[in-house]
């Protein structure tokens, strides 16, 4: 409903939207009387439709009480205002998650961030963002906020040319807050892409199903605060020797098996890839990852690494004790 | 003390008496099984123990010298530092994805335009291919790292290997003592740190572990006169040419060595075996490598190495006849005819080469090496780089410490113990000791020498003070027994005497032995933490309170580009800074780092240099879109553009007479203040480093405009802009990119010019025709 008034806005100007919307809900049943209220984010408001009687105070803006409409009536109405709030909308987000049963949940999730409102035109002037921080760069943002879970350790904030240092993180009992800040503001039409992990203890998220199942349990959505995401996929690896794999989603995605390898694995772990499209906050709800695990498989790489040592001592002991040499 | 030591040192004894009994216990048992075994056992017991010992101080060394590299990845994180080691980086990359064929026959659009560089024809693949097989070896491992990681402690880890290659020569040269010191005191040598710090990706890092591997194996080769040794030496000398250009300077050292050895009457059969196929085979190899290809016959660099090969053939077929020629006159008039003839070849051979220009003359890097003024007076691009300027006698102390006092102390040891072996070293010594006064970089090749006959100093003086120090009991012990019976009596009684002083005196020089090298060990530490291991692209300060601050500009701007400007767009900037936009902006560049084309950089140069509009010409006949600057005036950052500018103009007017250093300078005095040079305000990289920052106040109780970084206040403060708008300025203005505006100005103009001009002609028509 929101459209960009002007495609391209210079550093100094604000932006600017129209909103599109009915004064009057959409109900299959007679109105007796209804009042719609909208507010908008500043007191710039450029124009709106008048429909008898409208009100503007401020930054609300009021229509009606409107009495005795039949039902599927309709009133249009268009709203032009200003609104400078971060339009930041995530391209392409990958989130992959790694179940470790030593005790560990580790999760990468790949950003491809964007800015999806009025397009930056002409220069960008350092000087005048600095030092005037109220009027140029109103429509940028240079932060976002990413809500992650409880008892989050070992964060990491980087890109493709390496760790960036701007970030804050908040961690209390019940919640973790990562403060990021992209290397630059983002104005309109800039893209930045980055790379958040973080480690989670499995024990809050790995239970035993009544059935001697495993599942993870785990949201959906992206960490980042009010944004949307126009593909979202989730990867869950498994770990080595998992077998039966099946995901529980609240809502349809599409499905598919991959096969991963990490440190030290030999016939590769399964991972459950999971595909959106348009994933809004309302879809962090949390799913579910059955699988069949025999305990003994977390023995295999401990196994592997002492017996490649005792054959490396084994095989100096053989070469310091036989004598190789043709002559006697 | 003395008498009380020596009832401690019976206990001891009588202590170790009863435990080697114990250990004994249980071979003597086993020995009713195998007698034979446990005999050899019981026999190998004192050299077991050293072996232990001197495997466990290797085996820490390796460790040490890892892991005092690792500074810079603790203190920022694991990336990859500086200048060059980012096209190393993007090389790696680019080979591990595509594939080694891919690789050899790259063409590389992205540098250089619009000429383009054939990077597989261009560069030392060594250092890339080890990274990519250290790689490819833990991938097939299932060590799921990321090749950043490898290239990041490829570095440290070729740098353990040569203190294990350092140990095993020291042993060639002097004893397994001097190995030991030698492998310690170059794992944390500084002059060696400073280019192979975890980060540090570049061919260097190899290439002393190759360097220094292939003198320890001809060294080897010469001492045995086996020919396995040759041909291993040879394998590491190629592995050295496809590491690093430095390569000459073995293959002009070893003949050198090998001509110093005939003068000196210590030719052998040895030397001939080791230096002949060590020679051919190693040029074999070398010239599979495509960036030095037949060079390595035509080039005057190489001609020594060849001189010297032809000369032993000769002085081998001499030594033949004399041996079939009992008569010395008339061996001594074939001998004149011989070496005549010879010479006269030799000599015709390398006119006719130099002439037909069949062998091509020196080039410009290896005469500023043989005499430091030249680059300074003819090619100012490699005086232009700091790491090609003399070396201070201060950055000798800080490189070499204490090593600097002992390697004339080695040197003496080492004419005292003359050998094949001694010569050689000494030899590489002073060589490469003469190098590294003429270029600061070049400390690095004199470092594993410095280390070596250092080693040999401290070895073989701990080694006599401790003889000394532990005679005493020995000689009381063993005086007391013989002195009623022998006739050495009177003389064993004035050792005597002079005993007491002389332990006391050699335990007291131990110890300053020791305060010294732990002198050096926390030298060597210092220097690694503060001076060597900061990654260059990542700038720290101090902030107010103490806290650390940051400054990520460089990749801030970087990143931009990368994402924010169309995957063509051509970015122009200082050749320092090209090798960086390729690999992290990901956007091609005009210039960068490889510095291959003078003329190519000259235009950079001068396009930087002249006014604006002219620069404009410049930059749309280069098809440029975004201009990059440095720029340290708001945190001080010296190393900007700003600084480096009068190169430029060097560089530019070196091939564009237009530009002439004295229009930018006052009295022959650099300034960018009110009194700078009416040219220097108005040049387009004073305008691009200065646009709008007379509007901004940075340092408090100073004017606005205050350039923090040359502490001034600057001159031009109204800089308008005509071709070029402000794309970008990183958070602390370190670096400014501007985009070139499309020519429509221009057009209108132009289009005004013809209108105008038809309106006169109308006019002049009008004219004649009235």
């Amino acid at each position: 409903m929101h459209q960009m008034e002007l495609t391209e806005i210079s550093q100094s100007e604000s932006q600017l939207v129209y909103y599109r919307d009915s004064a009057l809900i959409l109900s299959p049943y007679h109105i007796k009387k209804q009042t719609t209220f909208f507010k908008t984010p500043s007191s710039k408001l450029e124009s709106f439709t008048r429909v008898e009687p409208t009100n503007r105070a401020g930054t609300e803006l009021k229509y009606g009480p409107y009495e005795n409409h039949p039902p599927y009536s309709f009133l249009p109405i268009l709203l032009h205002f200003e609104n400078n709030n971060p339009f930041a909308i995530v391209e392409e987000l990958v989130r992959e998650v790694e179940i470790s049963h030593w005790g560990n949940l580790q999760i990468t999730e790949s950003y491809k961030l964007a800015h999806a409102g009025a397009r930056h035109k002409g220069m960008f002037s350092r000087v005048e963002y600095q030092s005037r921080p109220s009027i140029s760069g109103v429509s940028s943002f240079k932060n976002l906020l990413a809500r992650l879970p409880p008892r989050v350790h070992s964060v990491y904030y980087r890109d493709e040319i390496g760790n960036i240092s701007s970030s804050h993180l908040r961690t209390d009992p019940w919640k973790s807050e990562l403060e990021i800040e992209p290397r630059y503001p983002l104005f309109g039409g800039w893209k930045a892409t980055f790379v958040i992990g973080y480690g989670l203890p499995l024990e809050d998220f790995l239970f035993e199903s009544p059935d001697g199942k495993r599942y993870l349990n785990f949201s959906f959505g992206c960490p980042l605060v009010e944004t949307v995401v126009n593909k979202l996929t989730v990867k869950v690896a498994l770990p080595e020797g998992a077998k039966d794999p099946s995901a529980v989603i609240p809502f349809p995605v599409e499905q598919h098996l991959e096969t991963k390898y990490s440190y030290l694995d030999i016939v590769g772990r399964t991972v459950v890839v999971l595909e959106k499209n348009n994933v809004v906050p309302e879809h962090n709800s949390p799913f579910q990852v059955y699988y069949n695990f025999n305990p003994i498989f977390m023995l295999a790489e401990p196994l592997m690494l002492t017996s490649v040592f005792f054959l490396l001592f084994i095989a100096c002991l053989a070469y310091l004790h036989v004598d190789l040499s043709l002559r006697k | 003390m003395v008498g009380k030591a020596e009832p401690v040192n019976g206990s001891v004894k009588s202590g170790s008496n009863q435990s080697i009994p114990a250990t004994m216990q249980s071979p003597l048992k086993k020995s009713d099984l195998i007698p034979n075994l446990s005999l050899k056992t019981l026999k190998l017991k004192t050299k077991q123990q050293e072996l232990l010992i001197r495997v466990s101080i290797l085996c820490l060394v390796y460790v040490l010298a890892f892991i005092t590299r690792l500074f810079s990845v603790l203190r920022y994180e694991s990336m990859i530092h500086e200048f060059d080691p980012y096209f190393n980086y993007r090389t790696t990359l680019f080979l591990t994805e595509k594939g080694f064929y891919e690789f050899w026959n790259w063409f590389d659009s992205e540098s250089w335009y619009p000429l383009g560089r054939i990077i597989g024809g261009t560069l030392y693949p060594g250092l890339m291919v080890t990274a990519a097989i250290i790689y490819w070896l833990l991938r097939f491992l299932r060590f799921a790292i990321h090749i950043r990681e490898v290239c990041v402690l490829t570095a440290p880890f070729f740098a353990s290997n040569t203190t294990l290659v350092a140990y095993f020569f020291g042993k060639e040269v002097w004893d397994s003592g001097a190995g030991l010191v030698a492998a310690a005191l170059i794992a944390i040598c500084p002059g060696y740190i400073s280019r192979s710090v975890a980060g540090s990706y570049d061919n260097e890092g190899v290439a002393i572990f190759a360097l220094l591997l292939t003198f320890y194996l001809f060294v080897k080769a010469v001492n045995t006169g086996s020919l396995a040794w040759a041909l291993a030496s040879a394998f590491a000398y190629f592995y050295m040419v496809s590491a690093w250009g430095g390569y000459v300077f073995i293959i002009n050292l070893i003949p050198l060595y090998v001509l110093v050895l005939l003068i000196t009457g210590r030719y052998s059969m040895r030397l001939y075996v080791a230096y002949n196929s060590m020679y051919v085979l190693g040029m074999l190899l070398a010239m599979q490598i495509r960036f030095v290809g037949f060079q390595h016959v035509q080039s005057g660099e190489h001609m020594a190495a060849m001189g010297v090969f032809f000369l032993l053939q000769v002085f081998f077929f001499l030594d033949w006849v004399k041996h079939l020629l009992s008569d010395t006159k008339l061996f001594q008039a074939f001998l004149r005819i011989t070496v005549t003839t010879a010479i006269g070849v030799g000599a015709i051979a390398l006119g006719v080469g130099m002439a037909s220009g069949y062998i091509s003359p020196w080039t410009g890097r290896f005469y500023s090496l043989l005499d430091p003024t030249y680059a300074k007076d003819h090619i100012p691009i490699i005086a232009s780089v700091s790491e090609h300027q003399p070396t201070a006698w201060s950055s000798f102390m800080f490189d070499f410490h204490i090593l600097l006092f002992l390697f004339p102390a080695g040197l003496y040891f080492c004419f005292k113990r003359l050998s094949d072996a001694t010569i050689f070293i000494v030899m590489y010594g002073l060589t490469s000791m003469y190098f590294a006064g003429v270029m600061v970089r070049l400390i690095l090749v004199a470092t594993p020498a410095v280390c070596l006959i250092s080693a040999i100093a401290v070895s073989a003086t701990i080694k006599n003070l401790t003889l000394v120090a532990r005679a005493k009991s020995k000689v009381t012990q063993t005086g007391s027994v013989r002195g009623s019976s022998s006739s050495k009596g009177s003389s064993k009684a004035s050792l005597d005497q002079s005993q007491p002083f002389q332990r006391n005196g050699a335990i007291a020089l131990l110890l300053g032995a020791f305060y010294l090298l732990s002198k050096y060990a926390t030298h060597c530490t210092w220097v690694t933490s503060e001076a060597y291991s900061s990654p260059s692209i990542v700038l720290a300060a101090r902030g107010a309170h103490g806290n650390r601050v940051i400054f990520d500009d460089y990749r801030e701007a970087y990143f931009w580009l990368r994402k924010n400007t169309p995957p063509d767009a051509k970015v122009m900037s200082w050749w320092d800074y090209g090798y960086q936009i390729t690999a992290m902006g990901n956007r091609t560049v005009i210039v960068d780092n490889n510095t291959w084309n003078n003329t190519h950089i000259a235009t950079v140069g001068r396009a930087m240099s002249s006014y604006e509009d002219e620069a404009y010409e410049i930059m749309r006949s280069l098809d440029v879109d975004y201009v990059l600057v440095v720029f340290g005036g708001v945190t001080g950052y010296s190393s900007d553009d700003i600084n480096k500018f009068l190169w430029m103009v060097r560089i530019g007017g070196g091939v564009f007479p237009v530009i002439k250093e004295p229009d930018y300078l006052v009295n022959g005095e650099y300034r960018v203040d009110k009194g700078a040079a009416p040219k220097m305000l108005n040049c387009l990289m004073y305008k691009l480093s200065y646009y709008r920052f007379g509007e901004l106040t940075t340092e408090y109780g100073k004017p606005p405009g205050y350039d923090r970084a040359r502490g001034v206040e600057i001159g031009n403060k109204d800089i308008k802009l005509e071709y070029l708008e402000e794309a970008f300025t990183t958070s602390n203005w370190i670096v400014r990119i501007y985009k070139v505006k499309p020519p429509n100005n221009r057009w209108e103009r132009t289009m005004f010019h013809i209108y105008l001009g038809t309106v006169l002609r109308y006019h002049f028509q009008a004219m004649f025709h009235s």
